[in-house]
């Protein structure tokens, strides 16, 4: 019976290749650094030990505790003195003009421009004596039919009671209802 | 009398060979706590060489796992009041570790590096450096360098969780019960992870593995 010529070769398992890391090691010369660093981190540490340890009497857990309520209240504080202090009104398609009554044919030559973003009434116009004086604001609409409009003109002049504050100064009311807003001027106005 | 109880209950829970240096490492641990500082020293040279494995083979990276191994035993020294003899000191000390490498792990994802230790010579009269580079006719110095890149790689495409299995059973020799107090987890978690993990691996390393 002839001998085999060579070996068939030795099967290599997952768990001897893991093995070989254990061969990975870091000579002498390391671990006198290794010793080194950590003595001098430990000494580091020691002279400059973390925030909770240094509270003393106070549990870590209410130091932690502690920590995150006073950033809490800060930004409480930021976002309350951030919020405006008189509502903000989103008017993008409805600007805020010249009265209307007797001066509203010279008022439909103006042109209106939509506010891109919310703006304040106070800010956009100042609402003039006499409509104040009655307690009444003046608006227009843009983009409505031209048909239904007078004169060509695109924009609604209307007269309409108007929630105005105690100065009389700016729109006291919260966000503009457009919808209900117009089916009162076709009630009223047209 | 309720300490001794817990003591003898801890150290059934390990394995035999390590219930031994268990009790060594209790006494030193007690001896740190009553204020002698010298002591920890000795845990330190003890066992600085087997973290320093544990938190190498996780990162695959000299600096970080100097600076990681330091750090496990800084914070070891600083809570060691908080031992209470509950598990094993190594257990502990590993657990401390591990969770600090996969802290770092998991907030370096994005820019990590390799930089591998050097392996010693005794692996190129290995028997398995001997039966690759007769199967594979290759060279012995080229064979061990590419065989410990590739081994690093394969390790570091596992997820975390999977590779600190592999390491801790594998290569460090922990028993299933020691992994799952390190990693706070089941046995059944510890197996299962360690199944999956190995199966990943040997689909990457099926070159030498064939």
């Amino acid at each position: 019976m002839p001998e085999p010529t060579s070996k068939p070769p030795r099967k290599i398992s997952l768990e001897e290749l893991l093995r070989l890391k254990r061969h990975e090691r870091p000579g002498a010369e390391h671990w006198v650094r290794f010793d080194r660093e950590l003595n001098e981190k430990v000494w580091r540490s020691l002279a400059n030990p973390p925030a909770e340890e240094r509270t003393g009497w106070i549990p870590h857990w209410l130091f932690r505790g502690l920590r995150w309520m006073t950033g809490g209240a800060i930004a409480a504080a930021t976002v309350i003195l951030a919020w405006p202090s008189h509502p903000v009104v989103p008017v993008a398609a409805l600007a805020v003009h010249a009265p209307a009554g007797p001066s509203a044919p010279t008022v439909a030559a103006t042109p209106v421009t939509p506010a891109a973003a919310p703006i304040r009434i106070a800010s956009a116009a100042p609402i003039p004596e006499d409509v104040i004086s009655s307690a009444k604001a003046t608006f227009a609409l843009s983009d409505l039919d031209p048909v239904t409009s007078p004169a060509g003109n695109n924009k609604i002049p209307a007269t309409l009671s108007f929630p105005v504050d105690a100065g009389h100064e700016r729109f006291a009311g919260g966000p503009l209802d457009t919808v209900a807003f117009v089916s009162r001027l076709h009630g009223s106005a047209y | 009398m309720s300490r001794l109880f817990s003591n003898a209950k801890t150290l059934a829970s390990i394995q035999p060979e390590h219930a031994a240096e268990a009790e060594v490492d209790l006494a030193l641990v007690r001896r740190v706590q009553a204020g002698d500082v010298k002591a920890f020293d000795q845990l330190i040279t003890k066992y600085r060489e087997r973290l320093y494995a544990i938190v190498y083979n996780l990162t695959s990276n000299r600096e970080d796992a100097s600076d990681l191994a330091q750090e496990a035993f800084i914070k070891a020294f600083r809570s060691i009041h908080n031992f209470k003899g509950e598990s094993s000191f190594f257990t502990w000390l590993y657990r401390i570790a591990v969770n600090a490498s996969l802290t770092h792990l998991k907030r370096s994802r994005l820019r990590r590096f390799f930089s591998f230790e050097t392996l010693d010579e005794e692996v190129a009269q290995s028997e398995v450096i001997e039966a690759l580079a007769d199967k594979m006719h290759s060279d012995k110095p080229m064979l061990i360098k590419e065989l410990q890149e590739k081994l690093n790689e394969a390790l570091q495409r596992l997820s975390p969780n999977h590779r600190t299995v592999v390491v801790l059973f594998e290569i460090e020799g922990l028993s299933h019960q020691e992994i799952a107090t390190v990693m706070e987890c089941s046995e059944g978690t510890v197996r299962s992870r360690l199944h999956y993990a190995k199966l990943q691996l040997q689909s990457f390393l099926q070159d030498y593995l064939r």
